[in-house]
């Protein structure tokens, strides 16, 4: 299942559950890119005297925070950190997934059980525990974010890298390759790279969602992006304290969160329907 | 009384089915009698199952015109209009009356269910049997379909039997409660071929036993001629032709018809071989281009621009007087006839 | 064949071992090498000296080489002896099995919510492929595939407690309040919480399970032989995908002690969850390593008990 770009596009755009996430994604993300910028209050601008206000008070479209930051400016800064660890965390583990996933599908033999045994294995493990331990343990910051989730993160894309190239491996037209006395090099880059690609774009998607939730969870738990600076899970950091009384500072960071995730989410299944419309339904 | 022995079993009138788009079966009309072997055959994707499922009820999202009338079981008068049946009615009737068994023997049956409990599973929705006569019946049904060690063969699952044992094993469950009419769509095609003929026999010998009528589908012109009585032949949705199985082996009129005997190996040869039904030239046209004009013309040897592509050719019957019926849909089949 | 089959089980288990002693050493190390001494709690006692500080750790095992204080620990977690926490001196097993019940509990609850829905939708899904319903019921998955289960147990705690004050906003129970109704009423909006976030795990296996098997001629084999749609759907399609679901549940473990962290954070549940989190907070490594361990072996005992009874329960695989 080669992918032919304009007819995936098509499918892609031609049902809402395509097209919806596919105009949402980089909107939001050109938003949280140049959002800041255009916005008169900073992220960190302290404002004491317009403490608490309600969505729409004075100026400020989403309201102001405990100490009178303004919500809009810090849900687009802390959007920028939360996307930048998702993507650039999926990328690494992409990279890595394919690589160790190409390998241990490619032969069979010792490597391959290895590799996937121990995936099988620790993706068993509760994930946020072990985040949250490494969290801890490290220097909290945006680099080892992103490096205890790519950490994660990578053995899902193995496995799809794996299963994707052993089926693609056993097509006849590739023994055929193979028999004519193709290389390695060549069968990998030339047959199995363009035809496992379909399966990586569309998990890494997926992964991008799920790398925003866990950013989200480290960093509400307090083990994450450190305050002052925002990312969406420290947002909602002490917005328990105030629930009562001002719930929207709960409500909205964590609305974006959902948001953000579900079009990702979304993005990815309609793009594994549209690269591969006979899968639909299964 | 008379009436019972003349009129058919099962009469389909005008039968059309689309699926929300262009209609895959188209005007089919054909009857059944009680106790015939009725082969239908046709090429791939010419209407045979959707057919089949549309009269026993089981096509789901189907937009179904016509009519499908079952004659009423012996001693309890009244037909029964099929097309149209409130779903419960004709869940009664499925497995009593009108049964049905398909091409792949281990998907068709239960993986986790013995074999023993899949048969008193049916025997329990259709007859008020239970306990040791419930046991008696399921062993009499599997000696029925010459399964050897029946009484063994209850307690196994369907993996652990053979292909033919399998469609044996279906073939029971499809009896068990002694339908009229059986619907078989290539019941044989995917078994090997001495245990096909074996099947065969068995089928046919069912119906010498028990008098149960038969739509045998197939793609295979020596099946279909060890087995029928009657062959009809389905094109592009449509009957084209409906033959004394005797007549349609040895002069078919339509020319379809015999460009399929033709290309098929040597009957003789076939009966040993089994070779598949070879389609002559060209392809059949999708359910959205078959036009108005006959439907085989475009790989027809003897059509005529004006005869042929005019209209739509009628289904004709060409049976001489006192012969039985024989139709056919051709324009030209009296200048064709030999 | 069986036993055949048990072997491999057992073999896997085996290698599961291996891994949860590497996994063991790997988190040892580094909560050893994390900064933060677990003394620093003490330095600021009154009265502290060096003399006393050094006592302290030595008491607590810290100046030995790394090596044997994981050995020793090990060796300690083999024969039930978990360490003590830094923080009060109690046994870690038992600080641990003191907050079993809570999760227990929760994590119980949260299962039938997440069982029943699951199973539920991913069955409406299968019976209703392709249409309004199926996309409904995997959008709605998606959905709850994607919701921070902290951000709703917050939405939760506004809407059913600040505003219709209809449960309590957390706790096992309220003071003086020991009765049974009391208790379920504090437990409702956790186990809701965590429930509703699991309900994609059993959802999208149903479907799919589900889906192979209405896609088998043997549904339309039994509707051909006359058997009602009731039978056909709870001996069939149920029963026949609830097998493969047996598994699944050996998968759900990890995605609900996940939940049960931090569920039990936002609505102050004493459970492991939270206990783990505060552990980490103190740098309370005995307790923190003992949680780890804990559910660590409680998921790969669980995951291999699954895989044993779907054996047992597949006739399929037991003949
Ligand atoms: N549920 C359905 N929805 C839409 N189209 C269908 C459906 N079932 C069958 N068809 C179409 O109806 C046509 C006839 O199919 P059918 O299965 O009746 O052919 P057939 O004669 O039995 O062929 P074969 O010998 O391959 O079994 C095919 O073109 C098929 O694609
Ligand atoms: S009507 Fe004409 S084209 Fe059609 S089968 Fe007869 S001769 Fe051939
Ligand atoms: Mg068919």
């Amino acid at each position: 299942m080669t992918m032919r770009l304009p007819s995936v596009l098509r499918r892609l755009l031609s049902h809402p559950r395509g097209m919806v996430p596919a105009f949402y994604v980089p909107a939001i993300i050109v938003l949280c890119a140049i959002g800041p910028w255009l916005l008169p209050f900073g992220e960190l601008h302290v404002d004491l005297y317009h403490r608490f206000l309600p969505p729409l008070g004075d100026g400020h479209l989403l309201g102001t925070d405990e100490i009178g930051r303004d919500v809009l400016s810090r849900v687009l800064m802390g959007g920028r950190v939360s996307l930048l660890v998702g993507v650039v965390s999926t990328a690494i583990s992409t990279l890595i997934g394919t690589t160790v996933g190409i390998v241990a599908g490619y032969h069979a033999g010792l490597s391959r059980f290895l590799i996937t045994t121990v995936i099988d294995t620790v993706l068993c493990f509760p994930v946020v525990f072990l985040l949250l331990t490494l969290a801890a343990v490290l220097h909290p910051g945006i680099g080892t974010i992103i490096g205890i989730i790519t950490l994660v993160s990578w053995m899902e894309v193995a496995r799809v890298a794996q299963a994707q190239t052993r089926i693609v491996r056993q097509q006849d037209y590739v023994t055929a390759v193979v028999a004519m006395g193709a290389g390695d090099a060549q069968v990998l880059f030339r047959e199995i790279l363009p035809n496992i690609l379909p399966a990586i774009i569309v998990s890494a998607t997926l992964n991008i969602a799920r790398a925003i939730l866990l950013e989200s969870y480290v960093s509400y738990l307090g083990y994450g992006i450190q305050p002052p600076d925002a990312s969406w899970g420290n947002l909602l950091n002490n917005a328990q304290e105030y629930l009562e009384s001002d719930p929207w500072l709960a409500i909205i960071p964590g609305a974006v969160i959902v948001l953000t995730v579900v079009m990702f989410n979304l993005l990815g299944d309609a793009l594994r329907d549209a690269i591969d419309p006979a899968r639909r339904g299964s | 009384m008379t009436r019972k022995t003349t009129s058919p079993l099962l009469s389909v009138r005008n039968l059309t089915v689309s699926f929300g788009g262009p209609d895959i079966v188209d005007d089919l009309s054909f009857e059944i009698g009680h106790g015939e072997i009725v082969a239908l055959v046709g090429e791939s994707g010419s209407g045979k199952s959707v057919g089949s499922l549309a009269v026993m009820g089981l096509l789901e999202n189907a937009d179904i015109r016509g009519s499908a009338c079952l004659a009423g079981a012996q001693g309890a008068g009244g037909d029964t209009e099929l097309v149209g049946l409130p779903a419960r009615q004709m869940r009664a009737l499925r497995g009593r009356r009108i049964s049905m068994i398909f091409q792949d023997p281990l998907s068709s049956l239960d993986p986790l269910q013995t074999i023993g409990s899949q048969i008193r599973e049916v025997l329990r929705a259709h007859t008020p049997l239970k306990g040791p006569a419930l046991r008696a019946r399921a062993i009499a049904l599997l000696e029925q379909v010459g399964i050897v060690d029946p009484e063994g063969c209850l307690t196994l699952l369907p993996q652990r039997l053979s292909g033919g044992m399998r469609q044996r094993v279906m073939i029971a469950l499809a009896i068990a409660a002694e339908p009229d009419l059986l619907f078989a769509d290539e019941p044989t095609t995917a078994l090997d071929v001495t245990v096909q003929a074996q099947v065969l026999r068995l089928l046919k010998g069912l119906r010498d036993q028990t008098g149960m009528a038969m739509v045998f589908i197939t793609h295979n012109l020596a099946v279909a001629s060890a087995i029928a009585d009657r062959v009809i032949v389905l094109y592009a949705g449509q009957v084209v032709e409906d033959a004394p199985a005797e007549v349609f082996f040895r002069r078919p009129a339509m020319p379809y018809s015999r460009a399929l005997l033709s290309a098929a190996p040597r009957l003789e040869a076939v009966m040993g071989g089994y070779g598949h039904l070879e389609a002559p030239r060209g392809q059949v046209p999708s359910p959205g281009q078959r036009g108005t004009a006959c439907r085989f013309a475009s790989r027809c040897d003897d059509v005529r621009e004006g005869v042929c592509l005019a209209a739509m050719p009628p289904l004709v019957s060409i049976a001489g007087p006192g012969e039985t019926n024989h139709t056919v849909r051709c324009a030209r089949w009296e200048e064709l006839a030999p | 064949m069986g036993s055949g089959n048990i072997l491999y089980v057992l073999r896997l288990g085996g290698l599961k071992l291996l891994l949860l002693l590497l996994v063991s050493i790997a988190g040892f190390v580094l909560l050893h090498l994390a900064p933060g001494d677990p003394l620093s709690q003490f330095t600021l006692a009154p009265g502290m000296t060096a003399e006393r500080l050094a006592q302290i750790a030595h008491g607590m095992g810290l100046d030995q080489p790394l090596w044997r204080q994981y050995l020793h620990w090990l060796y300690g977690i083999m024969t039930g002896d978990w360490g003590r926490s830094f923080r009060d001196q109690a046994p870690v097993l038992g600080i641990i099995v003191s907050h079993l019940a809570a999760t227990v509990e929760l994590g119980l609850a949260a299962l039938a919510i997440s069982f029943t829905l699951g199973v539920g939708m991913g069955l409406l899904g299968a019976l209703r492929s392709g249409r309004v319903l199926d996309d409904v019921t995997s959008v709605v998955s998606i959905v709850l595939f994607s919701l921070p289960t902290f951000w709703l147990g917050l939405v939760f705690i506004y809407v059913f407690s600040v505003r219709l004050h209809w449960f309590p906003t957390g706790n096992v129970s309220s003071p003086g309040d020991r009765s049974v109704v009391g208790y379920l009423r504090h437990l409702a909006l956790p186990a809701l919480t965590l429930g509703l976030v699991s309900v994609p795990v059993w959802s999208r296996y149903m479907r799919t399970f589900a889906g192979e098997i209405l896609k088998q001629d043997q549904i339309r084999t039994a509707r051909a032989l006359g058997l009602s749609s009731g039978r056909i759907i709870v001996h069939r399609l149920l029963r026949g995908a609830l097998l493969p679901m047996i598994p699944v549940a050996g998968i759900y473990l990890p995605t609900l002690l996940s939940g049960a962290l931090v569920t039990e954070t936002v609505f102050s549940w004493p459970g492991i969850g939270r206990l783990f989190l505060d552990s980490l907070q103190y740098r309370d490594y005995p307790v923190v390593m003992g949680v780890l361990m804990f559910s660590a072996i409680l998921v790969l005992l669980s995951s291999t008990l699954a895989e044993l009874v779907h054996h047992a329960a597949d006739p399929r695989l037991r003949a």
